[in-house]
C-alpha cells in the first residue's frame, strides 16, 4: 500500500514536472506536446483498472489546477478519454504502435476541440481560429512525441522479457 | 450493511468511474473564488517546487547571456583600448615631430606610410594623409627628412626618399655653415658633395637643409658626417653621411605644406 502510494506521489510531481520544466525545455515556438495526454494514455494502456482510473483521475486534476477558471472541466474531459481508452485497450487490438499513433491522435484531437470550445464558450470563429494556430501545431507535435514514448516502452518491455527467456 | 459493501466492492470499477467524473463536475460548478483556492492548494503541493528550480535555471541562463555579452564587450573594449593606444602613440610622435620642425610659413599634413613602391623597393614609399597632397614637398618625421613627394593622387603620394636618386637636398654643415648637395650614390651611399676642399668639416657634424631649391625648407636635420678624404687632384671632399631617419621603420610621417 505505500509503495503505492509512493508510485502515485512520484507519478503527481513527473506530471507538475512535465507540465513546467519539460514543456519549457521541450517547447518549438510556443507549441507545448500535450503531456497531460501523453501520461494519462500511456497509464489507460498499461495499468489496470484500479490503478489506472485513480491515476488518470489525478493527472488530470493536477493539470487542471493550472487553469483555476476551468477546473473540473479538463479534468472531466481528460478523465473521460482516459476510460474511453481504457475501454478500448479491452475491445481493440490496441497493442499495435499505429492503433496507439491514431489512438494519441484522436485523443488530443477530441481534447483541445472540447476544452477550447469549452473556454471559449462555444464561439465556433475563435476555436476555429485557436485550432488552426495553435490545437493542430500542438496535436502534431504530441502525436509524435507520444508515439517516441510508446515506442521506447514497448522496447525497453521487449527487451526485458528477452532478457528473462534467456536468463 | 455488508450487502451493499460487497455489492460496492464488486461494481468498484463502474464506481472509480463514475466518482471520476462527478467530482470534476462538481468541481466546475464551484464559483471561482473556490477553485482558485483548491488550484493554488495544488500547484502550492506540486508545482512550486518545479517553478523554483525553473526560476533558478532561468535567472542561471541570464547570468549565462549576461556573461557571453559582456565577454565580448570585453573582447571588443580591448581592441578599441589597442586602437587608441596605437592612436595615442602615433598622437605623440606627430606632436614630436611637430615640435622638432620649424614651422613658420608651412602647414603641418601628418600622413600614414601605406606601403612601399614595389618597383623602387628601397628608395620610394607610399603615403596616405587625410587631404590631398601635393608634388614636391619635403616629407618628414622627427629625425628629419625622409623625401619628397614625387607624384600625387588626391590623398596619396609616391615619396622619393633620401636614400635613393631622385632626391637631392641643398645642405649645409650646421658647425661650419659649409654648403654642399646631399645625394645618394649607387656604392658610396648618402654623400655631402660639392663641398669645397678647403671647407672646414669635421666627422661628427650635423647636416642640415639650406633652404636652397624651393623644396626643403632651412633647419631639417638631414644626417650625421661618418666619413670625409680629401683626394690631392680634387675640387671637392668625399663626405659620408649617416641619415638621421631610420628609412627601414617608417610609420607616420609629415608632409611640409607651403602656407599661401
Amino acid at each position: 500500500m505505500a509503495a503505492r502510494i509512493a508510485k502515485f506521489i512520484v507519478l503527481a510531481y513527473l506530471v507538475a514536472f512535465s507540465q513546467t520544466i519539460l514543456a519549457n525545455l521541450t517547447a518549438i515556438q510556443g507549441i507545448v506536446p500535450n503531456y497531460g495526454i501523453i501520461i494519462i494514455l500511456l497509464i489507460a494502456l498499461r495499468k489496470e483498472y484500479d490503478i489506472a482510473l485513480p491515476a488518470i483521475f489525478m493527472c488530470a486534476l493536477i493539470i487542471d489546477a493550472l487553469t483555476p477558471e476551468l477546473l473540473g472541466v479538463g479534468t472531466l474531459i481528460r478523465f473521460g478519454i482516459g476510460v474511453i481508452a481504457f475501454q478500448m485497450r479491452r475491445s481493440m487490438n490496441i497493442e499495435q504502435l499505429f492503433s496507439r499513433l491514431y489512438l494519441i491522435a484522436g485523443a488530443d484531437l477530441v481534447y483541445q476541440l472540447l476544452y477550447q470550445l469549452v473556454a471559449n464558450k462555444f464561439d465556433i470563429s475563435i476555436v476555429g481560429r485557436i485550432y488552426w494556430e495553435v490545437s493542430l501545431p500542438t496535436l502534431v507535435y504530441t502525436t509524435v512525441v507520444g508515439f517516441a514514448a510508446m515506442f521506447l516502452l514497448d522496447l525497453e518491455y521487449k527487451l526485458e522479457i528477452t532478457r528473462r527467456r534467456v536468463g | 450493511m455488508k450487502w451493499s459493501v460487497d455489492r460496492l466492492y464488486r461494481n468498484r470499477k463502474a464506481l472509480l468511474i463514475a466518482s471520476g467524473l462527478l467530482i470534476p463536475f462538481l468541481l466546475s460548478l464551484l464559483l471561482l473564488p473556490e477553485k482558485t483556492f483548491i488550484a493554488n492548494v495544488l500547484q502550492d503541493v506540486f508545482y512550486s517546487p518545479f517553478w523554483a528550480l525553473s526560476n533558478r535555471v532561468t535567472s542561471l541562463l541570464d547570468v549565462y547571456q549576461q556573461n557571453v555579452k559582456l565577454s565580448a564587450e570585453v573582447t571588443r573594449l580591448q581592441f578599441e583600448r589597442i586602437g587608441l593606444e596605437r592612436d595615442r602613440i602615433e598622437d605623440e610622435r606627430f606632436r614630436s615631430m611637430i615640435d622638432a620642425l620649424p614651422r613658420e610659413g608651412f602647414r603641418f599634413i601628418p600622413a600614414d606610410v601605406v606601403a612601399y613602391d614595389p618597383g623602387r623597393r628601397y628608395s620610394a614609399i607610399t603615403i596616405k594623409a587625410a587631404e590631398d597632397l601635393r608634388r614636391f614637398r619635403a616629407v618628414v618625421d622627427e629625425n628629419g627628412i625622409v623625401g619628397k613627394t614625387s607624384s600625387t593622387t588626391g590623398r596619396t603620394a609616391n615619396v622619393s626618399m633620401l636614400i635613393g636618386p631622385n632626391c637631392h637636398v641643398a645642405a649645409r654643415d650646421k658647425t661650419t655653415q659649409s654648403l654642399g648637395i646631399i645625394k645618394w650614390q649607387s656604392g658610396r651611399g648618402l654623400v655631402f658633395d660639392d663641398v669645397a676642399v678647403e671647407a672646414e668639416v669635421a666627422v661628427g657634424d650635423t647636416i642640415i637643409s639650406s633652404g636652397m631649391g624651393g623644396v626643403f625648407p632651412e633647419g631639417l636635420v638631414v644626417g650625421t658626417i661618418t666619413g670625409i678624404a680629401t683626394p690631392t687632384s680634387a675640387f671637392f671632399k668625399q663626405i659620408k653621411v649617416a641619415p638621421a631617419v631610420d628609412f627601414s621603420s617608417l610609420d607616420n610621417v609629415i608632409v611640409m605644406e607651403p602656407e599661401e
